[in-house]
Order: C-alpha cells, then sequence, then structure tokens
C-alpha cells in the first residue's frame, strides 16, 4: 500500500456554480419515485386530508431537522459521507459513513431497473403495448417472472433500457459536479415539472376528477388518533426527502464554504413537499376517472402505490383514456425524469467515497463503480427473478439500513459525541435561517425516538411475519444478505487506510466566542 | 367535490407552495450572509 501523500496536494473540490445550481440538484435528488408512486397512496390510507397535519409535523419536526443535519455535516467536515464522518469522528464514524455509502450503492442497483421499467413504459405507451390486460403484460410479457430464486435467463426487455439507463448516468458523473450533475438537474427538473403540471391540468378535466379528489382530501380525523398513522407520515418525509443516507452530506459538501445551508434547505424540503402534493392531485383525479370507468369506488380500486400503481393501474386506466398515449407519455416520462435525476445523487455518494478513499480521479472512480454496479445489476435485475429480488432488496434497504443509519447517526453525533452545538453555530455562521438550540433537540430526541420505534417494529415484525410469503430462506439472502452486506463493506473499507493524509481543519473553529458575538449581532440587524 | 374536500385541497396546497413561495421569497431577501467570521476563502479539500 502507498504511504499516504501530503495533504497540501490536495486538489481543489467540486463546486457547484451557485446556489440555484445546488438548489436544483437537491430538489432533483429528493423528488424521486416516491413522490409520485407512494405519497398519494399512503396519504389516501392513512386520513385523507387530516394525514396532512402529521405531515407538517413530520417535515418540521424531523425532515428538516435531519436535512439540516446532513447539510452541517457535508459542509463543515468537506467530504463525502465516510470523509465527513471521519473528520468529525474518528474511524468509528467512519464506519458508519461507508454503511450508507453501501446502502446507496445497493439502491443504485435496483433503481437503476426501476428507471429502465418507466422508460421503457414510456416507448409503450406511444402504441399502449399493454393490451387489455397490463397486469398479466407487466409479470408476463415485460418481466417474465418466475419463482423465487436466482436466474440467469436474461428478459432482453429489461436488459437493453437497463444498460442504456447505466450507459447515461455513467456519463453524467463522469462529466463531474457541474457539468455532469448540476446541467442534468437544470435540464430534466424543469422538464419534469412542465410535465407534470400539464398531466395534472389533465387529470382535473377527466370524468370523475372530483370523487378521486374528494377520496383523498375528505379527512378521516379519527385516524390521527392512531399512532401508525404517525409513523407513516414520519416515514413518508423521511424517505421523500433522500436525507440519512449520504446524499446530503456528499451534496452540501460541494459548496463553497461560505455558503447559505439553511435558506436553501428550506426551499428544498417545501419544494419536495409541493410535489407530493401535486403528484398526490394527479394521482387521485386520474384512479377517479378509473373509478368511474369501472363503476366502482375509489376504496376498491387495488393497487394505489408503487410498481403496481405505475406499471398495472396506470397503464390500465391509460388505455380507457381518451388521448391516453400522451397521458401515458407524460406520467411514464415524468417517472424516468424523476428517477433518473435521483439516481444520479445515489450513485455520486459511492463515487465520492471512492474518489476520496482511494484517491481516484472522478472518472476513474466512474468507470470502477459503474463497472462493478452495472454488472451486478444486470445479474440480478434483468432476470426473470427480477421483480421480487428488487421488491426485497428494496424493503430491506429502505426500512432497515437508511433508518438504522438515520438512528445511529442521530444518537452518535448529538449523544455520543455531543457535536450538536458544533454543527448548530456552524449552520449559523453561514446561513441567513437561524437555527436554534431547539434544533439540537429535535435531530438528538425526535428523530431518533420516531425513526428507532419505526426500525424495531420493522424488524420485528419481518423477523416473525416475515415478508410477502416468500421463503424464509430467499429473505435470509436478499434482504438480511443485503444488510449484512452494507455491514461487512463498510467494516472492511474502514480497515483500508485513506490513500492521502488528512490534515484538515474545519472552519469557522469552534468554540468561537467573537463568532458567537459576531453572528448574534449580525442576526440582530 | 365536497365542501369539506375543498377546504382540505386549499390547505394542503397553502401549506406545501405556501411554504415553497415564502421560502423562496426568504432566500431572495437574504441569499447570503453578509459578515462571516474571517478564513473560509479556500475552497480546496482540506
Amino acid at each position: 500500500m502507498a504511504k499516504p501523500t501530503a495533504a497540501a496536494e490536495a486538489p481543489q473540490r467540486e463546486q457547484w456554480t451557485g446556489q440555484v445550481g445546488f438548489i436544483l440538484a437537491a430538489i432533483g435528488s429528493a423528488v424521486g419515485l416516491g413522490n409520485i408512486w407512494r405519497f398519494p397512496g399512503v396519504a389516501y390510507e392513512n386520513g385523507g386530508g387530516a394525514f396532512l397535519i402529521p405531515y407538517i409535523v413530520a417535515l418540521i419536526t424531523a425532515g428538516i431537522p435531519i436535512l439540516f443535519l446532513d447539510y452541517a455535516i457535508g459542509h463543515r467536515f468537506r467530504g463525502s459521507a465516510p470523509r465527513s464522518f471521519f473528520r468529525l469522528g474518528g474511524k468509528p464514524l467512519e464506519a458508519l459513513g461507508w454503511f450508507q455509502v453501501a446502502i446507496a450503492f445497493i439502491i443504485s442497483l435496483y433503481y437503476t431497473a426501476v428507471v429502465a421499467w418507466a422508460l421503457s413504459y414510456f416507448i409503450f405507451s406511444f402504441d399502449l403495448r399493454w393490451g387489455d390486460d397490463p397486469a398479466a403484460f407487466f409479470q408476463g410479457d415485460f418481466l417474465r417472472v418466475s419463482d423465487p430464486g436466482f436466474s440467469l435467463e436474461f428478459v432482453p426487455a429489461v436488459l437493453i433500457p437497463l444498460v442504456i439507463v447505466w450507459v447515461l448516468v455513467l456519463i453524467v458523473l463522469g462529466a463531474g459536479v457541474a457539468k455532469g450533475l448540476q446541467r442534468a438537474n437544470v435540464i430534466f427538473l424543469p422538464v419534469l415539472v412542465v410535465a407534470f403540471l400539464v398531466l395534472v391540468v389533465r387529470a382535473l378535466f377527466l370524468d370523475g376528477a372530483a370523487e378521486g379528489l374528494n377520496a383523498l382530501f375528505t379527512p378521516d380525523f379519527a385516524a390521527l388518533g392512531d399512532p401508525n398513522v404517525w409513523i407513516a407520515a414520519y416515514s413518508q418525509i423521511f424517505f421523500s426527502l433522500s436525507i440519512a443516507f449520504g446524499i446530503m452530506i456528499t451534496y452540501s459538501s460541494y459548496r463553497g464554504r461560505r455558503s447559505n445551508l439553511t435558506g436553501p434547505g428550506l426551499v428544498v424540503a417545501f419544494a419536495n413537499s409541493s410535489f407530493e402534493i401535486l403528484a398526490g392531485i394527479g394521482v387521485f383525479a386520474t384512479l377517479g376517472f378509473f373509478a368511474v370507468q369501472q363503476g366502482v369506488g375509489i376504496d376498491e380500486l387495488e393497487g394505489l402505490t408503487g410498481v403496481g400503481l405505475s406499471f398495472i393501474t396506470f397503464p390500465a386506466i391509460v388505455s380507457q383514456m381518451p388521448g391516453g398515449p400522451l397521458f401515458g407519455a407524460l406520467f411514464f416520462g415524468s417517472l424516468t425524469l424523476a428517477g433518473f435525476t435521483s439516481l444520479l445523487s445515489v450513485l455520486q455518494v459511492v463515487s465520492a467515497g471512492v474518489q476520496e478513499k482511494f484517491g481516484v480521479t472522478r472518472v476513474r472512480a466512474t468507470i470502477l463503480i459503474g463497472g462493478i454496479a452495472a454488472i451486478l445489476s444486470v445479474l440480478l435485475f434483468s432476470t426473470t427473478t427480477g421483480l421480487l429480488a428488487l421488491d426485497v432488496v428494496d424493503n430491506w434497504a429502505n426500512n432497515i439500513g437508511i433508518v438504522t443509519s438515520a438512528v445511529l447517526t442521530t444518537i452518535l453525533i448529538v449523544w455520543v459525541l455531543r457535536k450538536g452545538p458544533e454543527l448548530q453555530q456552524h449552520l449559523n455562521a453561514v446561513s441567513t435561517f437561524p437555527v436554534g438550540r431547539v434544533w439540537v433537540g429535535l435531530i438528538g430526541v425526535v428523530a431518533p425516538v420516531v425513526l428507532g420505534y419505526m426500525l424495531v417494529s420493522r424488524i420485528i415484525t419481518l423477523l416473525v411475519d416475515g415478508y410477502g410469503d416468500l421463503p424464509g430462506g430467499y429473505l435470509a439472502v436478499f434482504g438480511w444478505g443485503a444488510i449484512a452486506f452494507a455491514i461487512v463493506a463498510a467494516i472492511v473499507l474502514t480497515i483500508v487506510p485513506w490513500r492521502r493524509r488528512d490534515d484538515f481543519v474545519p472552519w469557522p473553529p469552534y468554540p468561537d466566542p467573537a463568532l458567537t458575538a459576531t453572528v448574534r449581532k449580525a442576526e440582530k440587524r | 367535490m365536497t365542501p369539506i374536500a375543498i377546504v382540505f385541497l386549499v390547505i394542503s396546497i397553502v401549506v406545501t407552495w405556501g411554504g415553497l413561495i415564502a421560502s423562496i421569497v426568504y432566500l431572495g431577501k437574504r441569499p447570503e450572509r453578509t459578515v462571516y467570521p474571517p478564513g473560509g476563502l479556500d475552497d480546496d479539500e482540506g
């Protein structure tokens, strides 16, 4: 192993070109598949209009505070998740950073497959290729789903778009932060918003749209007494904002030192929620049309979230709709763009970690990671067993992997290392929206309590009830195995020494009485 | 649509989109700090 080189040789850190570029990239990361296919169904099933109350409470007490925490860590310690955590708390905390990188790597493997499906369905929309039975088409003709297991029988209809998406993603990542990530988001995000707005306006003029919106927005106040509704709200906010698995740490590390953090953070958080409400309106207006066409109530419809909503229910609706091909193209085009910009951010977490740990260039890191990830992705998710593997890995990576990461991050930083005041000072030293001590309380108490409860209850459910009637051995390999892989990867990569010696000194210094006085004086103006 | 659904539709839009507009206006008025601590002018990898 070569000796670490001097820090003086450290290259200039890549940067966003400005505040708007950072905000668009962060919104592009946050607005993903979950905004379109998860939020509407979750809101409907958890109190309808009344769900807004726990949703906003969750946004303010956990979503925005953890978003600010990620920003503060990445910006103060100026690195990927492993490097930022290493600088913050040494080797033990570095392992948590690598755990986040490993989870991001796992997610990228199947997220790419879903984006590839959406891209295929975008093309299928023009001739309504799913025919009269979208469910049979999706699982049979398109994915050729077989029994649980591991098959090497590739499905060309999935393999080809999957390879195309991988090539596009790696080109963007290889082009760098400003010329790749930022440029892609500056182009794709406005296109996504315009396309989705057109879709929503069209949906509002469909027969039955009012019934759909009634179903979504009529409040069920009794639901507010159900703890599971509150957990669903915290869960939705948490998964939707791209927090606690390295993305926002990595993204904020590409801001100049003298850069506002909390002001842009508020824009990102509310933009994400605004898009979710927009998606709720569009999806339920469309479902209202479908229910009227079928002569049933909304509550009798199946497949209101996730893969079922997008690839079975929506194609069925599109087939019955006047101007269906255009509507389908708008929906699947939006899904593709939303997924693609989120996918970029997930892979940047991995790329940044590898670049910094091994001292390799951006292009080399992209080729290395992209090559490994693309091969694994193709092997696991473009075969006849891909759908089942995807479902299981997704459930474990999100509900166990990311939530574990969040709980450990908040407990270790606030309670073990007691870095809350330092990070609070950092946010206030560079930002225009000051955070008080209540912020430390929210990330130190509310977040670990709520997320810890989510984590423990989910683990118990998975251990006792299993998942989706799948064999225990299968869940052990693809579910718990994914988490075991992340833990092993975190340990191994932490043991590997850093390629470059690190003489990093955080700015501004902490504690700094003069800074505190200056900041307070400025805040009073 | 029923009146109660319309009310909650409007509240949802006002809270989220209103929050977005308010945060954009806030950021527009205060895009960056006017006072920073000394230092922090270099942007290398540290």
